[in-house]
């Protein structure tokens, strides 16, 4: 069986949504017998399933499906080697969930089960991320990170050294616990520099490097990410033949070798955030 | 304050210090730094200033009290001991001196304290001399006894500094560099005959480790850690005592620890000398007085006569204050230190107007006439009576005329390819070859994907336009051949000619030769019309370079040059091995035998001939042994009207007894002969531009040994560079170099990628002074065809043993090659060669045994000598005959045995054997008899010989250069040869075959786009280094065998 977590969802939710159906029929039933039985009213009855109750239920599931989906649509349409997309699924839960299944009924508000499809979802989601549109989604959130940490404006040169390229980058040493033989990185400096070793990665599959590029960023994150991580000013970390670092108390410079930098240069160019309005300009 | 500490000594010296007790170093002020970057700043700002405690100054005047003691009661009365102190400070360690019985001297950047301690000093009665200078501007001498506290670690870099062991390769040269401290004993040893030095103690394990480097080294002390705590600084010291004379043999170093309380305190039975026996001086460096530059009276003559000698412009005066004037008017400021990074000044060049005194500047001026017009107005406005030398006018009128003729390219035709732009287009559309960005200097550069199509129009400069992304771009023609496959509308491949050519250019000269050449019956033996043309034009200048490719006939057209030329005696220089093979082809021309000789014997100098043919050898060699410096050279200096260099590319190396040998000729016209012109690198034809074309001349402005002629010389000399500067800054593609190799691109390390920036200035530079000829080309291609011949490489795999064997030297070299990074001087060439050899050997020959290697193999053929065996075997049974070309000699022999085994019958001719006997093997049994193999070495059989008997080329190993294997696969490309040409590559897998072969690909690459206009096709390939590439085959190995790096070679010989 080759279904689709969209199709799958469908099914389930079909199946979920006759259950429940059937449940609030079996209640209400109950709490007709037990209105018959004891003369009360309905307000009082102990097994009422109340019209809210179904459409609050209904939506928390539908919602988590959806959830779901795009967490599993993450997953599925991440380039391998690359840090995981990020889809915002806030506007997928109003469009497929608000929009289509809250309704009126009267005074009432009801939630109207059949109209929500999860298979749709999926397709939409597979339409929109799914093959080359992930991967280059990948690339583009990689290379603009990449451009904002190293804040590459257009039309500034580029430095060079030895025919390679040098990239700094701003570091910040944590003053709290700074002591004269310990520099420990600041907190969120530390994060940001995880995500960008982790892009970084992401450059390194896309150039499909050689030199090991990619488990070297890897092997830098756990170093200079770990939390006793301490700068040591002029320090040299090779990341790989194609890469090293060069680690200062206020900056850390990338120097990539003239291969890898020159195809670093082709991957900010083709995915980077001038690319979009150059795109843009080619197509008018 | 602080008192002197108290010293046992029978004579108690007044504290004439005292004043002096209260100051502080610099060092001890500053603050403490907190990284090796603001160690290098408090550095520059305390200039190394640690005052010696006293109590450590008063033990070291303990330890040489008894010298000084012997020396004053052995020379008696109005003895005194000179001391010298190089980094005196307030005078430490001088402190405990007697003006009674020391002179004092000493020297320190630091002026304040300096003047302090003079003051103090003479106050005291002392003779002294103390100077406010550094270390590296002094040159001192005889003095008694040395106390030293020098600054440590200071890099020192001066052209003032004294050559010896402490001084380096620096950036005005040799021994220009050094570290202060070691730069201070090196100074000490040379001033006096005791030094009592303070020094780190890393520098003082330094010392230890090589004692035989130290002769006069007696003992050490390990100070204490607290001596110089109260500075502020944190530093572990020894105390050095250099005796006056070497150490008895086999004596040992004495090494001691010192304890807190410095108690230990051994007469080390020192001496030194008193003022009886010494003259001591603290000479300044850096400043000779040469006395008054101008010492011609002052006669009121204003009268200036303004001539030339050679390419200078002389000035003559009859009064001393005119010359003054007109000198200060013409050279105006004298040149400081440049102060961009880098930048250095051509040797001699001192004045800001010096350009004006050179003529080749005038020449490259638009108008030289106006030019010097301008100069002579500034010498009349000077006050001169200005006489300009008719002379002057005359000559460069006749250099204007000539430099018209010299500036003009020589006629060249090209293969164009059918994607490629050429010559003035309209617009043009080009597909993308590869994706790539269209201004790779800058961030957020537009790029163009590979196959997509732009549109260019051309800007009539060379240049095309294009716009991209709503920006607009220039590229130049061969930036966008190399980017863009281009719609020309030809279908295939074309010869065109870029250049017309000095023939079309200056048709009546040409014409005057023209006549000349049928007269002498030139056209007879250069019969095919391209060989006359090029004699022609090549002729209308006093040198080129005729590159010929193999096989056009250059013997011929030496000749030609020589007869056209009209002298009475030209000069052919070639290999020694060629002689004979140049014989047989002038005894083949039109040429009375009487007009021609090989010189053979000093007699043969007496009496030159119209032509006359010398080996290189020969030409460098002394004639007698008793006297080195008369050679075969300076016996024909100046008596040679037109040189021709065979093989011209041999004076890419300047620094060769064969280049100097040529240069000492002397010669009115100098042609170089070669069908690989560049050499080894591009950037090697400048060295034979020079000796062809002029250093720094108006036609060849890259001077070798001069500046860059560049036209704004004329107004100031501030920013002008050597010319090899400019050609490195221009051409070559550096990673990392040292100083020396800076100085001269010969000597030195560096690490260089061969490709060429700046193709089309590269192109321009060559185009008027090379007459490039191809085999291929259609005025060539009427007369005869030459084969183009395919090429193969087969890769083997290694045996096991071999392997082992190969990756302990290569891992060896690795190792040695990364560790040497750290340390400039063990990354000289010749040690780099010598190990790299080490692994070509390796690959190639394990079999071969040296002394000077650790590793030895002891297994039977490689994989590579079988196959090799074999195929030679398979190709000679197919009816080829083979030339096997390899490096190693030893190799030959090996291969040797086995075809011999095999009952093939073979040639071998290598270095080894005497010249005679190589060339007759090789025509009686290879050329006219029955062996069908010959195994030669690159170095005998790579140029000159003629060998169209054989087909097959086979290279057993691989060369450094693409020229080295371009001439050995051109013996079987010539005229005669009839049949298709194979050249064969042998490579092991990995091995350094593969990086000799990508280093001979990318030089053919680099060197096919600069002389015959190819488009370079590897300027995107990166280009792996030996190291790099060393490295990865092991973590290749390492992979596949999946162990750890380290582990491979333990595996493998397991």
């Amino acid at each position: 069986m080759n279904r689709n977590p969209g199709e799958v969802y469908a099914e389930l939710w079909s199946e979920y949504v006759a259950a429940r159906q059937a449940f609030d029929a079996r209640a209400n039933a109950l709490s007709q017998r037990e209105g018959k039985e004891f003369g009360v009213s309905c307000s009082s009855h102990t097994f009422a399933k109340g019209i809210f109750d179904t459409r609050d239920d209904l939506t928390k599931r539908a919602e988590e499906i959806v959830a779901r989906l795009v967490r599993l649509a993450c997953e599925a349409f991440t380039p391998t080697g690359c840090p995981s997309l990020t889809i915002s699924h806030a506007g997928l839960q109003v469009r497929f969930v608000k929009n289509v299944c809250d309704d009126r009924s009267g005074q009432d508000f009801v939630f109207r089960p059949e109209r929500f499809d999860p298979a749709a979802l999926w397709r939409e989601l597979e339409q929109g991320y799914g093959g080359d549109k992930g991967v280059e989604l990948a690339y583009r959130k990689a290379a603009q990170f990449i451009e904002d940490e190293f804040n590459l404006r257009p039309g500034v040169v580029v430095l060079r050294r030895r025919e390679g390229i040098v990239l700094p980058l701003r570091v910040y040493i944590d003053s709290s616990f700074e002591t004269p033989t310990r520099k420990p990185l600041s907190w969120g400096r530390q994060g940001e520099l995880f995500q960008l070793l982790g892009y970084l990665q992401t450059f390194a599959v896309w150039a499909e490097d050689t030199s090991n590029l990619a488990g070297g960023l890897e092997s830098a994150k756990r170093r200079l990410c770990e939390h006793g991580y301490s700068v040591v000013s002029r320090q040299r970390i090779q990341v790989s033949s194609a890469l090293h670092i060069i680690t200062y108390h206020t900056r850390f410079e990338f120097v990539f070798g003239a291969a890898i930098g020159t195809q670093l240069q082709l991957f900010l160019a083709l995915y980077g955030r001038h690319s979009e309005s150059a795109d843009a300009q080619e197509a008018a | 304050m602080t008192t002197a500490a108290p010293i046992p000594t029978s004579h108690p010296a007044p504290d004439w210090r005292q004043a002096l007790r209260g100051r502080t170093s610099l060092g001890s002020q500053a603050k403490r730094p907190g990284s090796l970057a603001g160690l290098h700043a408090a550095r520059l700002a305390h200039l190394g200033q640690f005052f010696t405690p006293d109590v450590l100054a008063a033990w070291i005047w303990r330890m040489v009290a008894p010298a000084v003691e012997r020396a004053l009661s052995g020379d008696g009365e109005g003895a005194r001991v000179p001391l010298i102190d190089t980094s005196c400070g307030t005078g430490a360690l001088l402190q405990f001196a007697d003006p009674g019985r020391h002179t004092l001297a000493g020297t320190d950047v630091h002026g304040p304290s300096v003047t302090a301690l003079g003051e103090a000093a003479r106050a005291a009665g002392f003779q002294c001399h103390f100077s406010t200078v550094g270390m590296e501007q002094i040159d001192p001498t005889g003095f008694g006894v040395a106390l030293i506290n020098p600054p440590f670690s200071l890099h020192l870099e001066a052209p003032t500094l004294v050559a010896g062991p402490a001084t380096h390769y620096g950036r005005f040269g040799p021994d220009t560099s050094a570290l202060s401290h070691a730069y201070a004993v090196q100074q000490a040893l040379t001033a006096a005959d005791l030094v009592a030095a303070i020094l780190p103690r890393s520098y003082t394990d330094t010392l230890l480790a090589d004692p035989g480097a130290w002769p006069r080294l007696v003992a050490a002390f390990h100070a204490p850690a607290w001596c110089f705590r109260e500075q502020g600084a944190e530093v572990r010291v020894s105390v050095l005592f250099f005796a006056k004379d070497p150490r008895a043999p086999g004596a040992a170093v004495r090494v001691e620890t010192l304890d807190d309380a410095l108690t230990l305190a051994p007469d080390l039975g020192l001496s030194c000398r008193t003022t009886h026996h010494l003259n001591s001086r603290l000479r300044e460096t850096g400043i000779v007085d040469e006395g008054p530059t101008i010492t011609r009276p002052v006669t009121g003559n204003p009268k200036v006569r303004l001539g030339h000698s050679g390419r200078k412009l002389t000035l003559g005066f009859a009064c001393g204050l005119m010359e003054a004037k007109v000198r200060n008017a013409v050279l105006r400021e004298r040149l400081t230190a440049p102060v961009i990074d880098g930048h250095r000044y051509p040797k001699g060049v001192k004045y800001t107007g010096q350009g004006a005194l050179d003529i080749e500047v005038h020449l490259t001026q638009e108008d030289p006439l106006a030019s010097i017009e301008a100069l002579c107005d500034v010498i009349r406005a000077a006050g001169a009576d200005l006489e300009v030398d008719p002379g002057l006018l005359r000559y460069l009128h006749k250099r204007t005329r000539r430099l018209r003729i010299e500036r003009t390219p020589f006629r060249h035709t090209v293969l164009v390819k059918a994607d490629m732009a050429h010559g003035p287009a309209g617009a043009l559309v080009g597909k993308a070859r590869t994706t790539h960005l269209v201004d790779p200097d800058t961030w957020g550069s537009p790029v163009i994907k590979a196959g997509a199509e732009v549109a260019f129009s051309a800007d009539g400069s060379g240049s095309y336009r294009y716009r991209v992304g709503g920006r607009d771009f220039g590229l130049a023609e061969e930036e966008l051949n190399r980017r863009f496959a281009v719609a020309t509308g030809q279908s295939e491949d074309h010869w065109e000619t870029v250049h017309p050519g000095r023939l079309m250019a200056f048709p009546e000269r040409a014409a005057e030769l023209r006549r000349r050449g049928h007269a002498l019956g030139l056209d007879g033996f250069l019969s095919w019309d391209y060989q006359f043309e090029d004699l022609l034009e090549l002729s209308m200048t006093r040198g080129a370079i005729a590159a010929w490719a193999v096989g056009l006939g250059k013997a011929r057209l030496a000749a030609g040059l020589i007869l056209l030329s009209g002298c009475t005696a030209g000069l052919i220089c070639t290999e020694a091995y060629l002689i004979d093979e140049l014989r047989s082809e002038l005894a083949r021309l039109p040429i009375p035998a009487t007009d021609w000789q090989v010189i053979q014997s000093p007699r043969d100098l007496d009496r030159l001939r119209r032509i006359n043919v010398i080996s290189y050898h020969r030409l460098r060699a002394p004639i007698h042994g008793a006297h080195q410096r008369r050679t075969y050279a300076s016996r024909l200096r100046h008596r040679i009207g037109c040189l021709v260099a065979d093989e011209g590319d041999l004076l890419r190396n300047k620094a060769t007894a064969q280049s100097a040998a040529l240069r000492m000729l002397a010669a009115k016209r100098r042609f170089a002969l070669s069908g690989t012109p560049l050499g080894n690198y591009p950037r090697d034809a400048f060295s034979v531009l020079a000796f062809t074309g002029g250093d720094a001349t108006a036609a060849q402005v890259y001077g070798m040994h001069r500046w860059y002629l560049d036209p704004a010389l004329r107004q100031s000399t501030r920013d002008c560079v050597p010319g090899i500067d400019r050609v490195r800054e221009q051409f070559v593609t550096l990673e990392w170099v040292t100083n020396q190799f800076r100085q001269d691109m010969t000597t030195g390390a560096k690490r260089e990628v061969p490709k060429l920036r700046n193709l089309s200035a590269y192109r321009a530079a060559l185009a008027h002074h090379v007459k490039r000829r191809v085999a291929q080309e259609p005025d060539v291609a009427r007369h005869f065809q030459i084969p183009v011949p395919e090429h193969r490489v087969t890769t083997l795999d290694w045996d096991p043993a071999h392997l082992a064997h190969y990756l302990r030297v290569a891992d060896d070299f690795r190792q040695w090659y990364l560790k040497g990074q750290a340390n400039s001087r063990e990354r000289n060439l010749i040690a780099l060669l010598a190990r790299i050899q080490a692994v070509q050997i390796a690959a190639a020959i394990p079999q071969r045994r040296s002394d000077k290697s650790p590793f030895v193999y002891d297994g039977g053929l490689t994989s590579k000598q079988r196959y090799v065996v074999d195929r030679l075997g398979a190709l000679v049974e197919d009816g080829h005959k083979v030339i096997a070309y390899a490096e190693w000699p030893e190799l030959l022999d090996v291969i040797g045995r086995e075809l011999d085994r095999r009952r093939v019958e073979h040639v071998t001719i290598h270095g080894g054997k005497p010249i005679a006997e190589r060339v007759r093997e090789l025509n009686t049994r290879f050329r006219a008899g029955p062996a069908p193999v010959l195994l030669a070495s690159l170095g005998v059989a790579q140029k000159g010989l003629n060998i169209p008997e054989a087909d097959r080329v086979l290279f057993l190993t691989r060369s450094w250069t693409a020229k080295t294997e371009d001439q050995a696969e051109g013996r079987v490309l010539r005229p005669q040869q009839t049949r298709a040409v194979t050249t064969e590559f042998v490579h092991l897998r990995g091995s350094i075959d593969d990086y000799q072969g990508q280093m001979v690909t990318h030089k053919r690459d680099a060197i096919n786009a600069g002389l015959d206009w190819g488009t370079p096709t590897l300027d995107e390939v990166e280009f792996l280094h030996l190291d790099t590439l060393l490295g990865r085959f092991v973590e290749d190995l390492a992979g596949l065998m999946g162990c750890r790096t380290h582990e491979v070679r333990d595996r493998l010989a397991a």
